[in-house]
């Protein structure tokens, strides 16, 4: 449908593009208004990701530097303070956003793809394919987040390349189950009909008429996930079964400061701050999604 | 009603059925040579022949499969690849630990979240309504194993008291045992009794506004019965479900409190496996960890009908 009412391309004059600029201003302020805990949520998430992009420039020190100042307290020289080589805590927390919230990221992005696509196939193609589909989600669903992590990565390993394929797993199969139910509501519409009707293919029906209508869906409730992702690829190299120390991590570095807590809190404080607001973020902001998209999910 | 049941009863199996398959076969093609490495430094092609005939590695993978399933349907998970151990006596001795911190956590949090959620719900907009939803707010920002580590970390910080590692067992002492169990077991209430009083607060904002609830407060009944009898009695069933469901949280958080509180359970023994590649006991857990979650899911599912009668399955 989209596809009979596109404009010409040169027809949008600028005044079109700047009414959308102030469209999407004024739903931006309304989210605002009606989501005040979603927008805080926001500029968390808007923090973490800044943090997970820039941080490792936005310090002065290698976050592996060794020196011989171990232990300090925050200073005005070490803003966070240093560990137990004496090494820039402030520079480490900077750098130890990215692997986690990474990991959590594209581990969401490829789930989502490959779990729409099963999903898709698996509404449309019906019948066994459809069962024996569902049964193998239900069995990966079978078992709580972090310990089909744990098996993974212990058949996986845990190098970069596996920590991403074990988030991508784990987001899959909710992901196929949620797109299947979508998918199979919208198979009824009569526009896809319409489609076959025209003569359309298969593909084309599922990409060019199917697609575009469950995406905006799936995606609000997958968002929600984020969550619990960022929480397993902390949890997995807290650990020690994720990302690999001398590598700062946020996970890693709560861990290796379980052995220096009492001569040094601040090593223990900083990390479960950042991963408690990061996680924290996350989730009000998709709560806040899902609630603007669809009142009717709201469940907590 | 009855079709339903059958059909989850018919399931059941054979979700069961997939996952063996996917947790022997994925960890049947993991790369490296399991007996190249228990033999290390004595390898000789003589001798890895003679442990792989032992080990009955020498034989097709089909039947290497079956004889492993046909091994567990008989309470046999194999043998530990670290310490040559049987699985089941080393899952067996550390199952109580888990069981006694899992149940109290579920106590702790069962109790303070639906209490709490029923003052916060009747209570609405008041003051204790929102002080018990801003401790919420921490209980579900911050993970269990930061606030673990910061509940063990910090107090000796500050004060002379400390956590006392060394695991007692409860034969032995009872009371430090159980004291012993209750401060992990605290930690992980904070998170889930978090979720139990969000939900018994709004299921009690929504029983209120019945009308079966005004038509027993216009026929003079107290308050406290109208709230008893008329309001939780219909309240309480989706929260029944969440407490059932909890399970997997509750192995979940396993995982990492008994890490942290050093306590000797299923939760520290799978990381441990995890972390010596030890893959007949990931194996074994893995396995068991999913039965007894899906034949959770599967008795809630159940009993939702028998708790609402409205409910009925098509």
């Amino acid at each position: 449908m989209t596809a009979m009412t596109a404009p010409e391309p040169g027809v949008e004059a600028p005044n079109v593009l700047r009414e959308r600029a102030i469209g999407l201003v004024r739903r931006f302020g309304r989210f605002v208004r009606t989501q005040p805990v979603g927008a805080l949520g926001l500029v968390l998430v808007i923090l973490i990701l800044v943090i997970a992009i820039f941080g490792e420039w936005m310090v002065r020190t290698d976050p592996n530097a060794l020196s011989p100042a171990f232990q300090e307290g925050p200073s005005t020289a070490h803003w966070f303070g240093t560990d137990n080589n004496g090494r820039d805590y402030y520079s480490r927390m900077m750098s130890g956003g990215r692997p986690t919230i990474a990991l959590a990221v594209i581990g969401v992005i490829f789930g989502f793809i490959g779990g729409t696509f099963f999903g898709v196939v698996s509404a449309w193609a019906k019948g066994w394919v459809d069962l024996l589909f569902q049964r193998i989600v239900d069995s990966f669903l079978a078992l709580p987040g972090i310990i089909l992590a744990l098996f993974l990565v212990t058949v996986l390993g845990r190098d970069t390349l596996d920590l991403i394929i074990v988030l991508t797993l784990l987001v899959i199969p909710p992901t196929i189950r949620v797109a299947r139910s979508v998918a199979l509501s919208l198979l009824n519409e009569p526009y896809i009909e319409a489609a076959y009707a025209m003569g359309a293919r298969t593909p084309r029906v599922l990409g060019r008429h199917l697609l575009p209508n469950l995406l905006p869906p799936v995606a609000v409730l997958i968002t929600t996930s984020i969550g619990s992702l960022l929480l397993i690829s902390a949890g997995l190299s807290f650990l020690g079964l994720g990302v690999q120390p001398p590598t700062p991590e946020w996970g890693n570095l709560l861990n290796e400061s379980r052995g220096e807590i009492l001569y040094a809190p601040h090593l223990a404080i900083f990390p479960g701050i950042a991963i408690s607001l990061a996680v924290f973020g996350v989730n009000l902001f998709g709560d806040a999604i899902r609630d603007v998209w669809d009142p009717r999910l709201r469940s907590l | 009603m009855t079709a339903y049941i059958v059909r989850r009863l018919v399931a059941v199996p054979v979700v069961l059925f997939i996952l063996s398959i996917a947790v022997f076969f994925m960890v049947d093609a993991i790369p490296g040579d399991i007996v190249a490495a228990k033999l290390e430094n004595s390898y000789t092609p003589a001798r890895a022949e003679a442990l792989r005939a032992h080990l009955g590695l020498d034989r097709p993978v089909i039947v290497q499969y079956g004889d492993w399933l046909g091994g567990i349907f008989q309470g046999d998970f194999g043998n530990s690849l670290w310490n040559d151990r049987p699985i089941r006596n080393e899952l067996w001795d550390r199952l109580p630990v888990t069981l006694e911190l899992g149940l109290m956590t579920l106590l702790m949090s069962t109790m303070f979240g639906v209490g709490a959620g029923i003052i916060a719900g009747v209570r609405q907009n008041k003051i204790e309504d929102h002080v018990l939803r801003f401790v919420t707010t921490f209980g579900l920002a911050i993970p269990v194993f930061v606030s673990a580590t910061l509940v063990v970390g910090l107090p000796p910080v500050f004060t002379d008291w400390s956590i006392k590692f060394g695991y007692v067992d409860f034969l032995e002492d009872p009371f430090a045992n159980l004291g012993q169990v209750a401060i992990p077991a605290a930690v992980g209430a904070l998170a889930f009794s978090s979720i139990l009083l969000r939900l018994t607060r709004v299921q009690v904002l929504e029983a209120l506004r019945q009308d079966y609830v005004r038509t027993a407060r216009a026929k003079g009944l107290l308050g406290f019965t109208v709230i008893w009898r008329h309001v939780l009695k219909n309240a309480m069933i989706p929260v029944v479900t969440v407490i059932g469901l909890s399970l997997g949280g509750m192995i979940s958080g396993s995982v990492f409190l008994e890490q942290i509180f050093s306590l000797p359970g299923l939760g520290r023994y799978i990381v441990n496996s995890v972390n010596q590649s030890d893959y007949p006991a990931v194996q074994a857990f893995v396995l068991l960890a999913g039965v007894l979650f899906t034949l959770v899911n599967l008795i809630i599912d159940l009993t939702y009908t028998v708790f609402d009668p409205r409910i009925r399955y098509s």
